[in-house]
């Protein structure tokens, strides 16, 4: 009886974290031509956060980008050159404090209700799924 | 001015059950000892050791008052300590159950106090926590950092529990409880479940398995002759 009472001290080991706790919002690139969908690789393509000093991506080819959204304010901007031209996103989000787990603590969860852009190189915009996580969802579709 | 003298409820109620309990006991076999057994969790020691951040204790008592029928009252405390890089949460509370074990093991003369049970709890816990240093690493857009202030929860849940108990030497018992536990109602947190309710277990779930081991000592009131 003792020996079946000890199987239960049995304790769960200390676990570190491995998830990613910054929320991420994808943007996947298309055409739009005839009603029918096409991805699209945009070619030369550099993104940076407006007021940051280091790139997201730097002169690559690219056909969806992922974008770390900050969780200080309730929007970001990011400014895409694509060869000489220039646009700029604008994220508008709300933001929830959610814990993940005891190892990696808390994360934010951010849900996009507006999003803006200019319209040099973009033609248009839509918003697929307005819930950003840390995993690798497509949240906004760019058209060109 | 006429003091009138304070009835002495504690010692009266001691009076009721200890009578009741020589009563009652008088249906059960001959030859048996029986008084309340206190018992000590000793589940909570190893625990301790491997991760010192939970720290608690748990005392029980219960007796035979009828045959095979065994009323409990069990009273812990618990406090959780934990720190990291990305927070600190502590959990502080105080928890009771009542309710009672069933023996539905045979009588047998070799070992008169063993016993196979199943039985019922109704537990309550009250806590207090609160998280501080909330970091989120964010290497491009700075660190968000908060903090989420104390709050207070009352939870209530019953337990299904099963287990073992034998004497392992003159009035010495030892053995364990496998506790189903469901949790009935608790106070809805604004933003954050505490990491552990005192007494139930981790504060986010609706049931959960929980273990005791422990030692116990029956004070021997009245022998059955």
């Amino acid at each position: 009886m003792l020996a079946t009472g000890l199987v239960f001290f049995a304790c769960g080991e200390e676990q570190e974290c491995t998830e990613s706790i910054v929320p991420k919002s994808t943007i996947g690139f298309y055409t739009l031509s005839e009603n029918k969908i096409t991805s699209a690789v945009i070619k030369d393509l550099s993104v940076y956060g407006l007021a940051r000093d280091s790139m997201l991506y730097d002169t690559v080819d690219k056909s969806a980008i992922t974008l770390p959204l900050s969780q200080t304010q309730d929007n970001c901007l990011f400014v895409m050159k694509i060869g000489t031209e220039y646009d700029t996103l604008r994220f508008n989000y709300t933001r929830d404090l959610d814990f993940v787990s005891k190892e990696c603590g808390f994360t934010m969860r951010c849900t996009i209700y507006k999003f803006e852009f200019t319209t040099h190189l973009i033609d248009s915009a839509q918003i697929i799924y307005p819930y950003v996580h840390t995993t690798e969802t497509e949240n906004i579709r760019l058209f060109f | 001015m006429f003091i009138q003298p304070k009835p002495k409820i504690s010692g009266c109620f001691f009076s009721s059950v200890l009578l009741l309990f020589v009563m009652l006991s008088g249906y059960s076999q001959e030859g048996r000892t029986f008084g309340p057994r206190i018992g000590i969790d000793l589940a909570r020691i190893p625990p301790y050791f491997m991760n010192p951040e939970k720290q608690g204790f748990e005392l029980s008592v219960d007796a035979e008052l009828l045959t095979n029928f065994y009323p409990v009252f069990e009273i812990g405390k618990s406090r959780l300590t934990f720190e990291s890089e990305n927070y600190e949460h502590y959990c502080n509370g105080s928890y009771f159950r009542v309710g009672f074990d069933y023996n539905i093991l045979a009588y047998y003369s070799e070992i008169p106090y063993d016993m196979g049970f199943i039985g019922l709890r109704y537990g309550y816990s009250g806590l207090t926590y609160r998280t501080d240093n909330i970091t989120i690493q964010d290497k491009y857009w700075g660190n968000f950092t908060s903090s989420i202030p104390e709050a207070e929860m009352d939870a209530h849940w019953l337990e299904i529990t099963g287990g073992l108990r034998t004497e392992i030497f003159s009035n010495f018992f030892m053995g364990w409880t496998v506790r189903g536990k469901f949790m009935l109602n608790k106070t809805e947190p604004a933003l954050l479940y505490p990491y552990e309710i005192a007494g139930y277990g981790k504060g986010n779930k609706k049931s959960i398995l929980g273990v005791s081991f422990s030692v116990y000592y029956k004070i021997p009131v009245y022998k059955n002759k």
